[in-house]
């Protein structure tokens, strides 16, 4: 009896010591795997940087059939699991975009409703990503081995992408596509020649002025001064000054160049530097040219209205999304996604496009395409839902948003684009502004560049540092980072 | 005395050994945490030593480096910077929520009615989100119309611009970290001053002891033990915490015055990709945070006194 109970009582503790052994060796299966190198550790250290394995140009052409994928990707799974059905019916894409709001996530799941109308043998996945998130996102993503069969691509990134062999190389896809496209829309996402990314966003800057602020004032409005041809960066500081008056919490301010933040190379100061004949790097991309006097001119000249509190100081727009919205603002400079913003204004607005300086006007963008990266399974329907976005088909839906500019030429004068005007927009601008764009990205370490170079130009706007002094500072500190890929 | 210290009728020592049956009872038992710490916490942090030593950006495969990284570091003028900035944040803040949560614990531990409500009001804050926290201070802080600058104004003094002075910055940081910073301590401290004995302030009162004596050679020494619990808790968190805060109010400016370390280090991980980098600078700081509390555990025998200890 005393045996047996023993026999049991041990029974249930050697269940549990089993049970605890199973455990631990559980834990360290899954702390070893946790800790095993991604894939491509696998790869020798002295190796140089291996590309993941490129999609075949030839498997490229081959129409959406996830089911004849070659042994060198795997296959889709659905593929895997019904091979008898036909293939157009099992496609589905797993896609990773960000929407800045919930109108826009409905603006690119009605596309992709659409495109799904369209192609009835392919799903789409939406996977909605915060904009912050989602670089960090994509990389996990394909370093763990599952890539989105479609990504969004922003210029200021697609470089690294680019560079790391992680985007599948759409010329031979494209050649017969490109055409149709805005030439710079396509710039951006090329490199060496080679095509990476499927356009299907454009937002060129321009501005939007107060109307009623300037005649409040008595002050020429920008769009007088565009019409009588004397609309340049000079004429743009002189109304700035114009309609800069009062103090405290009623005090107005010219000109809010890119939510005070001169110091934005991508999105904004590139522009005055290349209408003033100025470059922000070399040709070769090997050095700033921040200490050219042509760049120096630009800074200083926005430095002394910021001194003059002509522009508002990133402390006079804390706790606003937008300044501009308030009131207080005689221009600024946006992209046409701001425009929603403005339906309730309490002010009449007035749009109008880049000034010219001594060439120009020029004009920058911050596009989105739509790239496949490398491991995608399905890079065929991928590269249809790629073109698709961009496409007549689906301009209706992503031009009626009210927040982007047309990727392809033959819709710039569509009346999907005319329809979608609000009585403020001026669609001579946006076409001008959208004709007029520049591609250029920040190269090298870009967002480690455009940090450093805002610390820097932060010193210029509490004092400590003059315009040269810190242009030099800023070139010293950014040109290693060119150096790195 | 050998002999006879070995045949005096004291019990065997027990001796424990690492597979008896009750050790590995407890070994079952502390399994999920055990997986947790392998898992979530020595397995990154072995990832990253290890990584420390790659040159590797996430999308190209990594190659070793060597000390590359943390000879890269000590040649980092920002690194000097960022360092300064957390420590001067860090020595300022922890002392002085120590201390300022000592003295509300010892005007909320007097009987006085509605105490629990003060106490639930000084301990709110440090239960709000950071997030909530961080944009309620933008507002306070606000250089146009901020409560801070209304009430320089009110005073006569010209307005300031806070978290966007470069001189400032800091220090308003320190300010918003004692807001919510003092919460915690103050109930530890209030916990700890509740056990002091009352027998020993009345012993203290009969040798003549004022109220301040009394504070001073019978709470202090009695509270000494929960200061240097605080004091090691508030400095590896300074180090490690407010991320949050400085990324919402300043991210790191003006002109990198308020770039603190472990914003620094997500910037280089997951904005610059610099995986390897950030693996040293992480490093760097654990080993930091390791000598500031041995250090810490140095001095406490000179200050802090242990309840039935022989000597402090």
């Amino acid at each position: 009896m005393v045996v047996d109970t023993t026999a049991r009582r041990f029974s249930r503790r050697r269940l549990l010591r089993g049970s605890g052994l199973a455990l631990v060796g559980l834990a360290g299966a899954s702390f070893l795997a946790a800790c095993t190198p991604p894939s491509q550790m696998e790869s020798k250290p002295a190796a140089p940087a291996k590309p993941a394995e490129p999609a075949k140009p030839a498997e490229a052409a081959k129409p959406a059939a996830p089911a004849a994928q070659p042994a060198a990707q795997p296959a889709a799974t659905t593929a895997a699991a019904a091979p008898a059905k036909p293939a157009a019916s099992q496609v589905t894409l797993k896609v990773a975009y960000w929407s800045s709001s919930p109108e826009d996530h409905n603006v690119f799941q009605s596309v992709f409703n659409a495109f799904q109308e369209k192609n009835s043998g392919i799903k789409v996945e939406f996977d909605d990503i915060p904009s912050d998130e989602f670089q960090q996102k994509m990389l996990t993503m394909i370093v763990g081995g599952t890539p989105p069969d479609t990504m969004e691509l922003h210029p200021s990134w697609v470089l690294s992408f680019i560079g790391a062999n992680q985007l599948t190389d759409l010329s031979d896809k494209a050649k017969d596509d490109k055409a149709a496209y805005i030439p710079a829309q396509l710039e951006f996402w090329s490199n060496q020649g080679k095509l990476y990314g499927m356009p299907y966003y454009s937002g060129p800057s321009f501005m939007f002025y107060n109307k009623t602020l300037f005649q409040k004032h008595g002050v020429k409005t920008p769009e007088e001064l565009e019409k009588e041809g004397a609309w340049t960066w000079t004429a743009l500081q002189d109304a700035a000054r114009k309609v800069s008056a009062g103090s405290g919490s009623e005090k107005t301010f010219g000109w809010d160049a890119a939510n005070s933040d001169a110091s934005n190379l991508q999105f904004y100061t590139s522009v005055p530097i290349w209408c003033n004949e100025g470059e922000v790097v070399n040709k070769e991309e090997t050095a700033w040219l921040l200490d050219d006097p042509k760049v120096i001119e630009v800074f200083q000249w926005h430095a002394d209205l910021f001194k003059e509190r002509v522009i508002p100081l990133p402390a006079d727009t804390q706790g606003t999304s937008w300044f501009f919205r308030t009131g207080r603002i005689g221009m600024a400079w946006a992209g046409r996604f701001r425009s929603l913003e403005l339906v309730n204004a309490e002010f009449e607005v007035g749009m109008v496009g880049t000034p010219k300086g001594k060439v120009g006007p020029i004009n920058r963008d911050g596009p989105n395409a739509s790239g496949l990266p490398v491991g995608s399974k399905n890079q065929d329907a991928a590269y249809k839902l790629a073109t698709f976005m961009g496409s007549p088909d689906a301009a209706p839906v992503y031009l009626a948003s009210g927040r982007a500019l047309p990727v392809r030429t033959d819709l710039l004068d569509s009346d999907a684009f005319k329809k979608s005007l609000k009585p403020y927009e001026r669609q001579e601008v946006l076409m001008n502004a959208a004709k007029t764009v520049r591609a250029w990205r920040v190269p090298g370490r870009g967002a480690e560049a455009i940090r450093t170079f805002k610390a820097e130009w932060e010193k210029v706007l509490i004092g400590q540092q003059d315009v040269p002094t810190t242009l030099k500072n800023a070139k010293a500190a950014m040109d290693p980072l060119l150096k790195i890929r | 005395m050998a002999r006879t210290m070995s045949t005096a009728p004291v019990s065997a020592p027990v001796r424990r050994h690492f597979l008896s049956q009750q050790a590995i009872e407890g070994y079952v038992c502390i399994t999920p945490w055990l997986i947790g710490f392998l898992c979530f916490v020595a397995g990154p942090m072995v990832a990253a030593l290890v990584i420390s030593f790659l040159d590797w950006s996430m999308l190209a495969p990594p190659e070793w480096a060597g000390l590359a990284n943390y000879r890269r570091l000590l040649a980092d003028p920002l690194f000097y910077t960022v360092l300064y900035n957390t420590a001067f944040i860090s020595f300022l803040s922890v002392p002085l929520q120590l201390i300022i949560a000592l003295v509300i614990a010892l005007g909320l531990n007097e009987k006085l009615s509605g105490v629990n409500l003060y106490r639930t009001i000084f301990y709110l804050p440090s239960q709000m989100p950071v997030v909530a926290s961080a944009l309620l201070w933008l507002w306070v802080f606000n250089p146009e119309f901020g409560l801070a600058n209304a009430l320089l104004n009110a005073l006569g003094m010209p307005p300031l611009n806070w978290l966007f002075d470069p001189v400032l910055s800091k220090p308003s940081i320190v300010l918003i970290t004692l807001w919510g910073g003092i919460g915690t301590p103050l109930i530890i401290f209030l916990a700890g001053l509740q056990g002091v004995p009352a027998s020993l302030h009345e012993a203290a009162a009969i040798d003549g002891a004022g109220a301040f004596a009394r504070f001073r050679h019978v709470t202090l020494p009695m509270l000494s033990p929960i200061i240097f619990f605080n004091l090691i808790i508030g400095i590896i968190a300074s180090f490690q915490a407010y991320f949050t805060l400085v990324f919402i109010t300043t991210q790191g400016g003006p002109a990198n015055t308020s770039m603190i370390y472990i914003l620094y280090i997500y910037y280089k991980a997951f904005r610059d990709f610099d995986m390897s980098y950030a693996a040293a600078l992480a490093w760097v700081l654990f080993l930091i945070v390791l000598v500031l509390t041995a250090i810490n555990f140095l001095l406490a025998r000179f200050w802090v006194h242990y309840e039935g200890a022989e000597h402090s």
